[in-house]
């Protein structure tokens, strides 16, 4: 390719500035309508005039979802739920038998104080004219409870698979109130969410006695192996952190499986439909 | 490839067809990407309806009076190191006095030279043993927690809030286990107070 050659751009005056006028000319015009094209490309508002050459999926515009007090709330009152759930679950599986019996008490007076902090909360919701969810987090119960339930069943050490996974669990609601509190934009709605919050926390106390019993399970330890171990009183702050339980039956290296649980994220609020 | 075998029009049309498919090519990925980038990452966009501030001057007060209850704890704890303990009476002492003085250290720190200079007092006087101490701690921690929940309902700050909802999670774990050790009843242990 040569453009010089096949032109005469010194024969006459006249021709001299339309043969430079010309070539200007192309690259001008090439170059606008490029970005002619590129700016109406980004500007998403007629997507159908973009050329596109073979086949493609029609794509469909991600619904904007707000993070509102109420969608903060109606995922507290799934997480709830999740834990009135997961306790009739244990119950029902005939895991906490023998010394481990008396657990079942602790549970029904759980399941009743989260029950509890469900009507609080739908009482919270409604009355601000939103829309109570009286479901648990249908995403936590698949990522977490399911998952973990599968493992207590099948653990050689089912009462105290359920007992830690408990105590995660009520950790997390914890951690999840607390965790709201800088979201969540009405003021007497952080009190309200932290006086749940604290209710959570002091189960996931009791339950930490019921694993690690008397003053030597209060504060944190680790075992001979170098394992962190539960504790009623946890850290010097409240933190949001993943929580983690070893439930199931060891495998071949001697270790539980570690199951990580965290607070409630973007993908399992519970928007307003 | 040879332009010169066209005509100025030829030429030009050529030119910005082949720029247009490129382009469009190249549009084409820079709107797809965000849509992938979105189911992949996130099922919604974040955002908040009404967005509170991260920190408020008129917050002061409210962590003030915190301040001064924290320091108030501090003391009750740092009297009963000196009351005869068995050793791991006393590591559990010494943690709670250690949170606490955590608690005024993070209040002190946030409010900064507004911080009050006021020392607290010490609501409880030790007296007896740990165990007969427990229930006047257990009362001590919730009624801890129950104030600065109260301070919740007006701190402006999602800073601040954050702050003392964290302090609150630890009061509360501090009464249930106090309340454990001390053979309190179930509902006793699991119970705020109610303001």
């Amino acid at each position: 390719m040569n453009m010089n050659t096949d032109h005469n751009t010194t024969s006459t005056s006249s021709s001299t500035p339309s043969s430079f006028n010309r070539r200007s000319f192309l690259r001008l015009g090439g170059l606008t309508a490029t970005s002619a094209v590129v700016l109406a490309a980004c500007g998403g508002e007629s997507h159908s005039d973009i050329a596109r050459i073979g086949l493609s999926p029609e794509t469909t515009a991600l619904k904007t979802e707000h993070v509102t007090d109420e969608v903060l709330l109606r995922t507290a009152m799934s997480v709830e739920y999740l834990a009135i759930d997961t306790y009739n679950a244990v119950a029902n599986a005939n895991v906490l038998t023998g010394d481990a019996a008396k657990a079942l008490d602790v549970a029904k007076a759980f399941i009743a104080d989260h029950t509890e902090h469900a009507a609080a909360l739908e009482s919270l919701i409604t009355a601000r004219g939103g829309k109570p969810f009286k479901e648990a987090n249908p995403r936590m119960m698949s990522l977490y409870v399911e998952p973990a339930l599968a493992l207590v069943v099948e653990s050689d050490t089912p009462a105290a698979d359920a007992l830690a996974f408990a105590h995660a669990l009520e950790t997390l609601a914890a951690s999840t109130y607390q965790g709201f509190v800088a979201q969540i934009s009405e003021a007497s709605l952080r009190a309200d969410a932290m006086v749940i919050g604290a209710q959570e926390a002091r189960h996931a106390t009791v339950l930490a006695q019921a694993i690690r019993p008397g003053i030597e399970g209060l504060l944190p330890g680790i075992d001979d192996k170098g394992a962190a171990l539960v504790a009623a009183v946890p850290s010097t702050f409240g933190t949001l952190a993943a929580v983690q339980v070893a439930l199931g039956k060891p495998g071949e290296s001697g270790t539980k499986n570690v199951l990580s649980i965290e607070t409630p994220s973007l993908n399992s609020l519970i928007y307003v439909d | 490839m040879d332009i010169h075998s066209h005509n100025t029009t030829e030429t030009a049309t050529d030119m910005s067809r082949r720029q247009m498919i490129l382009a469009a090519l190249t549009g084409g990925v820079v709107l797809a990407t965000p849509a992938l980038l979105g189911t992949q990452v996130l099922a919604a966009e974040s955002s908040s309806t009404s967005t509170p501030p991260k920190r408020s001057a008129d917050d002061a007060a409210g962590l003030n009076a915190a301040l001064v209850a924290e320091r108030g704890h501090v003391l009750v704890y740092a009297a009963m190191e000196t009351v005869n303990l068995r050793e791991d009476e006393r590591a559990v002492v010494v943690a709670m006095r250690e949170h606490h003085q955590a608690y005024v250290d993070a209040l002190k720190g946030y409010v900064g030279s507004a911080a009050t200079t006021d020392a607290g007092d010490a609501s409880v006087t030790p007296s007896g043993n740990f165990e007969s101490m427990l229930p006047a701690l257990v009362k001590l921690e919730k009624a801890a927690a129950a104030s600065h929940t109260d301070a919740l309902r007006v701190i402006k700050g999602t800073d601040a809030a954050a702050l003392v909802a964290s302090i609150i999670t630890i009061e509360a774990h501090h009464s249930a286990a106090l309340a454990t050790l001390a053979e309190l009843p179930l509902d006793v242990v699991t119970a705020g107070i109610t303001r």
